[in-house]
């Protein structure tokens, strides 16, 4: 940095010892005479083009470790987009108007230099850094991507970058040495020797300067030199017309050089103006920085002002200024940034006499002057910068004079609080005559009508004065007129009346009436009224906004219809189409037409021009409540009265502001990290990303604390616009997974709506449980869960179902074949004993009755023993392996000795208590009986042996002979005709039927045996 | 049914008492009490043992508690005593009437082929057993068997018997475990071998395996008692003494 200002120093010492030798030529000084007359017309005539005040600065700025937190800042350009970009030691900063935000480059380990000496901004947001080492950085402030590009030359500082109309790159470095890129590729020297500034005029031509000329490039692909007719110059600067401003310190002239080589305007530069650097203003001016004393701004008409660090500019040393494109200078020095604003509003100057005193009102008079009325000193005149205090010739006085009227020949007419109306005639005061000053004691409003008669708005109704007599309109209908605050002469003679709790009215054909249906109670709080030309009103309120009443239809405009603020002090009509309102907020205007157009439904908001603090105007809080709040006079100055002071507008040359903000992402971080946004692609959250810190920023220059910002994510359905104030730092959490998109725009109040927003996709991807693929399975899973369940309850259903009515059958079988054998065997026998029992009754003695009863007594012993049998069958306590050995042992005796054979019975000494069901019991039982039958019939035996053998799984029954025997073969093949055959068939039915087997083994002779296998 | 083991009525004398060495006909008649519930039956057998020379019946009881105390007071030579009766039951009259009168003999009356009651009954210390069907001179024969100490006991018996004595027994008493010979003759009645047959098989008379018989009924209650006590709470029939 040393190295750079002792450079700087030598150069400009080098030309200021060579200015006196480079005086123009005898020739020259001819030409300068013939053109002299084109040089003044064309002089005066800028003159009359330009505002006739000069423009004055108000100066902003951040100091390095102050508010800044950067140093050796360098160099600077402005975007397109109104960010101001900031060269610095390590880091290229962007500024929004507000903040300062480092630009971090991802190549910081490539990178060997970290000073940035030379910024330019290309059109589409490419940001071209030069180095002190000589690197070339290109960041693209849309994508966010910062590209390093080859070192293709000694390294050295980067002194400058421009890009010439055909669109190749230079580069000016520490050597003076000229390196042209193209398409990445080097090309030159192309030396023209000297410290170089880079200028393209408006109409494309690309200049270079150097100390003592212009050279002009041209796309054959030559330097040549402009042909020098303005003396030695000592800078150039790029004129907003055509051509070229050039300075000529030593004929202390500025020339504005046209592409015709002519000098269209020449203008007289004061000799202290040795400047390196200036630039020609949006209104005509040229400002310059001159090292040591600050910036110099030479206004069209002469008029120099000279801003230094008293002033609050950061630092006399300033390396590069720029302009916005609301003519808003940003200098930067080494070790701060300043602003630089239009002041469009000024301190009246010359009423240091009022001192403290609040101005109440203000009116002007016939002769361009002011009537001030204060709040406790009086009231005073202004008139050619000079203020007089007007002396109090009658008493009782009030000095607290809350409103005026001047009355032309009759002097000047101020109401009072307290005192009633006073009346002022050359530099002399005093009561007013004709007025009831114990009537009427406050006076707040005083108007002349188009009648020329004079109404006033007072604490208890409203006067008029016509021909000297005052008449006075005390109630509207039934209800007494109170507290007036305003009055506005309308159209046909009706005086428009607004009060302080009663809401607004009028006065016509001598009848006063409110103004109705009523709006909100708030709505009645009437500061200002103002007749809007078409038979309404427009009616501003302390806190409800500005109203407009047009034949009983109401329009209420707020802070969401652009409104700057929702108080509305004092309305003025400046003629030109726009009306203008004092407010709590500053100043605004806005055009008489897109209020027409909100009245008529055509608009929904309104775009105002904001005059505030930062524009000059001492103090944002206008006075109010008051008739002559404000006063705007025949030439269109506007005079408000604020609690800074009495300040003043030019409401003609006010400028045009584009409201158009450009919002830009400066950061996103996910889950606390910074990423990289590529534009045109979604960025992407990884699965179970928490947070998206998006920040963001609208740059401008002009009232950059008034950009409101909205955001909407399109993915929400139906979203809506979410205000985020002035906020530039959105929060999202936990994105649903899915394609969202971000949009934000930024705009001052009012402007939101109409706002071009910028978006951001992002894609959030979805967790495990989130995806598709698992939801899917999921559903798979429980659905066939679900049928799995089902399928399970049917078929158990299904078994249960299956069992019972297996076990219902089973049991119908049983109760069938017990009520068969009770039918067959005990019912049969029982009515034979029933039968033999009569036939006996009927015997005599003798007839063989003996008989009778013995055949009674054995058929009822064998009913005795059937029965017996059916009962231990049925009997469930029977069930066990146990009481069934020890019953068929004992079934099996009984048959074989009563039939006369040896009976041997083989069971064993224990028996278990295992389970044995009715059905097995009954059919074992049954063959067995079979077998010893067969056998006592047909065997011709001579000992059966009955055998049980039990073990845990299978119980055995065998019956054996040792008769006569038989042919197996015959039994297996039998036919059913042969009892024996057809038993040994009965015999294997039932062991079938309890999934039992029999096996029989006999020979001839050789005795037969049966066993019955059951598997328990 | 019918006896189906013949007994021999010359049997020797071990295990026999002499006091009731008393003859079949003249003499002191046997006296014979019934406790039967119904009404048909117990006039049946009572009318036919009043028949019966050599039998008196000195009380007919229609209710077993009602009985008890009369029976135990008349001290008659054998009761007869139903085994299903409401209230009391036979096996619990048994048992009482022996505890109170140990030197009366009870023989049970069934109906068909009730061994398990005939079994508890004996356990409980009956001497015999009848069937209703079994009426006549069947009847009266075996009372006086009975009388006589003779011990029938058909194959079904002997079965449950085996059984019982081949059921775990907690309480192992030496006096309850039987003799080689005694298992001997159970098992062959089990078997279904008759007295007569067992007789000769083993080279005794029938006396003596009637001694057997008698030895085992007796076995049988002393085993019966200590798996009452063994078991007290189960339920098992009350045990007089004896």
């Amino acid at each position: 940095m040393e190295t750079r200002l002792l450079l700087n120093d030598l150069f400009r010492l080098g030309r200021s010892l060579l200015a006196p030798f480079c005086r123009p030529s005898t020739e020259l000084r001819s030409t300068i005479r013939s053109i002299f007359p084109i040089l003044l017309a064309t002089t005066v005539l800028g003159t009359a083009l330009t505002r006739l005040s000069a423009t004055e600065y108000a100066v902003q700025s951040w100091r390095a470790g102050y508010g800044l937190e950067a140093r050796g800042m360098d160099c600077c350009a402005i975007g397109r987009d109104g960010s101001v970009w900031i060269g610095a030691i390590g880091d290229l900063i962007r500024f929004d108007g507000l903040r300062f935000t480092r630009v971090p480059f991802d190549l910081s380990s490539s990178l060997a230099g970290n000073r940035i000496s030379a910024l330019w901004v290309d059109g589409n947001q490419d940001i071209w850094c030069g180095y002190e080492t000589g690197e070339l950085v290109d960041y693209n402030s849309n994508t966010g991507r910062a590209r390093l590009l080859p070192l293709e030359w000694e390294r050295q500082p980067v002194r400058a970058i421009a890009r010439d109309p055909t669109g190749d790159l230079w580069i000016l470095l520490n050597d003076h040495s000229l390196v042209r890129v193209r398409d990445g590729w080097t090309t030159g020297p192309h030396n023209i020797g000297g410290d170089l500034r880079f200028l393209t005029t408006k109409s494309g031509r690309f200049l270079a300067e150097r100390a003592g000329g212009v050279f002009e490039w041209h796309p054959g692909g030559k330097w040549q030199p402009v042909d020098e007719t303005f003396g030695y110059l000592y800078a150039v600067c790029p004129s907003r017309k055509e051509g070229y401003w050039l300075l000529n310190i030593a004929q202390e002239r500025a020339y504005h050089v046209g592409d015709g080589g002519f000098a269209l305007e020449t203008r007289v530069i004061p000799p202290q103006v040795s400047s390196y650097h200036f630039l020609e203003t949006l209104d005509g001016s040229l400002i310059a920085a001159v090292d040591g004393e600050g910036i110099v701004n030479m206004d069209p008409n002469g008029s120099v002002t000279t801003y230094g660090v008293n002033d609050g500019l950061a630092s006399s040393w300033i390396l590069q200024m720029v302009e916005d494109a609301d003519g808003t200078i940003v200098a930067i020095s080494s070790d701060g940034v300043s602003i630089l604003r239009a002041k469009e509003a000024r301190l009246v100057p010359g009423l240091g006499g009022l001192g403290d005193t609040r101005v109440m009102g203000i009116a002007g008079d016939e002769k361009g002057g002011l009537w001030i009325a204060t709040e406790g000193k009086g009231l005073f005149h202004y008139a050619d910068g000079a203020l007089r205090s007007s002396k109090v010739v009658k008493e009782p006085f009030n000095p607290y004079l809350w409103s005026l009227l001047d009355a032309g020949v009759d002097g000047v007419l101020a109401g009072s609080w307290g005192g009633g109306l006073e009346s002022g005639v050359n530099g002399q005061v005093g009561p007013a005559e004709g007025w009831d000053g114990t009537q009427h004691k406050i006076v707040t409003a005083l108007i002349r009508a188009s009648d020329g008669s004079i109404w006033a708005g007072t604490g208890d109704g409203i006067g008029q004065m016509k021909d000297g007599k005052w008449t006075w309109y005390l109630r509207c209908g039934d209800q007494p007129i109170r507290d007036v605050r305003c009055l506005a002469a309308g159209e046909g003679g009706r005086v428009w009346f607004g009060t302080n709790g009663q809401g607004a009215g009028y006065i016509q054909a001598s009848k006063a009436r409110f103004l109705g249906p009523d709006l909100e109670p708030d709505a009645r709080f009437v500061t200002a009224i103002h007749g809007d030309g078409a038979g309404g009103v427009w009616i501003g309120t302390e806190g409800s906004g500005l109203l407009d009443w047009r034949d009983g239809r109401w329009t209420h405009l707020l802070q969401g219809n652009g409104l700057p603020c929702d108080d509305v002090f004092h309305i003025d009509d400046d003629g030109r189409g726009t009306l203008w309102f004092t407010s709590s907020v500053g100043v605004y205007a806005i055009s008489k037409e897109s209020l027409e157009a909100l009245v008529d439904g055509r608009a929904s908001s309104v775009q105002p021009l904001l005059i505030n603090d930062e524009d000059g105007l001492p103090s944002t809080q206008c006075m109010g409540g008051t008739a002559n709040a404000a006063y705007l006079d025949s030439k269109g100055n506007y005079y408000i009265p604020t609690t800074g002071g009495l300040a003043v507008i030019d409401t003609r040359t006010i400028r045009r502001r584009d409201s158009r903000l450009w919002p830009t992402i400066t950061q996103v971080a996910i889950d606390g990290r910074p990423v990289a946004v590529r534009r045109g692609q979604p960025l992407v959250l990884r699965p179970a990303t928490q947070s998206i810190r998006v920040q963001f920023t609208a740059p401008t220059l002009t009232h950059p604390s008034l950009v409101n910002f909205e955001y909407r994510l399109d993915s929400i359905k139906n979203s809506d616009w979410v205000s985020l104030g002035e906020s530039r730092d959105l929060l999202l959490q936990r994105m649903a997974p899915g394609t969202h998109r971000l949009e934000i725009r930024a705009g001052y109040p009012g402007t939101l709506a109409t706002a071009i927003p910028i978006g951001l996709d992002l894609r959030q991807m979805p967790t495990l449980f989130e995806s598709v693929w698992f939801r899917v399975v999921l559903w798979i899973v429980t659905i066939a869960g679900l049928v799995v369940l089902i399928w399970s309850l049917v078929r158990r259903r299904y078994v249960i179902e299956r069992r019972r009515l297996e076990l219902e059958s089973a049991v119908e079988q049983e109760r069938r074949r017990i009520s068969r054998d009770i039918h067959d065997d005990l019912g049969a026998r029982l009515t034979q004993v029933m039968l033999l029992s009569q036939v006996g009754d009927r015997m005599g003695p003798d007839d063989g009755r003996k008989t009778i009863f013995g055949r009674i007594h054995s058929t009822a012993k064998a009913v005795t023993k059937a029965l017996d049998e059916l009962v231990w069958t049925v009997n469930p306590v029977h069930d066990t392996v146990e009481d069934f050995a020890l019953y068929v042992a004992r079934i099996a005796q009984e048959m074989i000795t009563e039939a006369g054979v040896r009976c041997r019975i083989r069971i064993p000494h224990s028996l278990s208590t295992t389970g044995l069901n009715a059905g097995a019991r009954h059919h074992l039982l049954m063959c067995m009986k079979e077998a010893i039958a067969n056998a006592i019939t047909h065997a011709h035996c001579e000992q059966i042996d009955v055998r049980l053998e039990v073990d845990d799984a299978r119980l055995r029954l065998t019956v054996r002979d040792d008769g006569r025997g038989f042919e197996v073969e015959s039994c297996a093949k039998g036919s059913g005709v042969d009892p024996v055959h057809s038993g040994c068939c009965n015999m294997r039915e039932r062991m079938k039927e309890i999934g039992g087997t029999i096996n029989l083994t006999s020979r001839p002779g050789k005795g037969t045996e049966v066993s019955f296998e059951y598997h328990l | 049914m019918s006896y189906e083991n013949e007994i021999d009525k010359t049997s020797d004398d071990s295990g026999r008492d002499p006091a009731r060495e008393t003859p079949n006909s003249g003499g002191k008649p046997l006296r014979i009490a019934v406790v039967e519930d119904d009404k048909v039956t117990r006039d049946t057998v009572v009318q036919w043992i009043s028949q019966t020379p050599g039998f008196e019946v000195v009380g007919a009881f229609e209710d077993a508690v009602v009985a008890l105390g009369p029976v135990a007071k008349l001290m008659p030579d054998v009761v007869l005593v139903d085994v299903n009766m409401p209230g009391m039951s036979g096996i619990d009259f048994v048992s009482a009437v022996i505890s109170r009168a140990p030197g009366i003999q009870c023989m049970m009356l069934t109906v068909y082929g009730d061994t398990e009651h005939i079994f508890q009954a004996l356990a409980a210390g009956a001497s015999g057993y009848l069937l209703k069907t079994t009426l006549g001179d069947e009847l009266v024969e075996a009372i006086r068997e009975v009388y006589r100490g003779g011990s029938p006991m058909t194959s079904d018996v002997a079965r449950k018997v085996v059984q019982a004595f081949h059921r775990p027994n907690p309480v192992e008493s030496g006096e309850a475990s039987l003799s080689s010979r005694e298992k001997e003759v159970l098992e062959m009645l089990a078997m279904g071998y008759l007295y007569k047959e067992i007789a000769q098989e083993l080279k005794v008379s029938m006396a003596t395996v009637s001694t057997f018989v008698r030895r085992i009924y007796i076995k049988l209650q002393v085993n019966s008692r200590a798996q009452a006590v063994a078991k007290a709470k189960i339920g098992m029939p009350r045990q007089g003494g004896h």
